[in-house]
């Protein structure tokens, strides 16, 4: 019984890591492209009254999209995590239940 | 059974210790950018605003001023929970009327080319994506 609960809660994990590799990604991705969107427009705004204040505002706008990205990739491993608590906690359930 | 039931508590404990990751990521990641993004774009932002006069009904210049310090002392300190304490709300639109004012005055007085407050809303506004963000758990 103790080998099939851990074959189970083994499974979960696997599917687990292999969804969170797919949410990291999607944020890089996106962090990257808004990275390059804030680029693009300070190339066209070079020259402008103030534009240091711009190039201080463009790196901290970066910072806190990737920061922010940091937070949703953190928030789905612990939304994962205890989902496979909920899952093995009923395996687990049911296991001492046919014990 | 007993080792059954003791080995799937320890699993479930082990699993548990490592699901604050939401929390931690906002503490240690998203606070100090939030912290940094006030020292260099928001505050000053905020002090525009006071000194165009854009304040919120019945607040004066000094009670503006005391709450945008308060945000960067809460932001500084890690402490989630006095960031909550600061009216967010109507420093946002204290800074947000703080950069239009700057976007209206002439570059020899200290004015701003259009794009340039572009990117200081943007940081205001990204700023406001990521306070919803911190407060939310």
């Amino acid at each position: 019984m103790k080998n099939t609960l851990a074959a189970d809660l083994g499974v979960q994990l696997s599917t687990t890591a292999n969804r969170l590799g797919l949410t990291l990604q999607g944020n890089a991705d996106a962090w990257r492209a808004y990275a390059a969107e804030r680029m693009l427009h300070l190339s066209t705004i070079v020259g402008e009254a103030g534009y240091g204040e711009a190039l201080q505002a463009e790196a901290v706008n970066v910072a806190m999209r990737a920061a922010g990205s940091a937070v949703d990739s953190a928030d789905a491993l612990d939304r994962e995590i205890i989902g496979t608590i909920a899952g093995g906690l009923a395996v687990g359930a049911r296991a001492l239940a046919g014990a | 059974m007993r080792h059954t039931t003791l080995g799937l508590v320890a699993i479930v404990l082990q699993l548990l210790a490592v699901a604050c990751a939401g929390v931690r990521a906002r503490e240690t990641a998203l606070m100090p950018v939030m912290a940094k993004a006030w020292s260099t774009v928001v505050a000053g932002a905020v002090e525009s605003g006071v000194v165009a006069g854009k304040l919120p009904a019945e607040q004066t210049a000094e009670q503006v001023r005391a709450a945008s310090t308060a945000m960067q002392q809460a932001l500084d300190s890690g402490d989630r929970y006095s960031v909550r304490a600061v009216d967010w709300t109507s420093l946002r639109q204290v800074a947000l009327d703080g950069i239009a004012a700057r976007a209206a005055l002439p570059a020899s007085g200290g004015g701003i080319g259009g794009g340039v407050a572009m990117s200081l809303v943007e940081t205001v506004n990204e700023f406001d994506r990521n306070h919803t963000k911190l407060l939310l758990r």
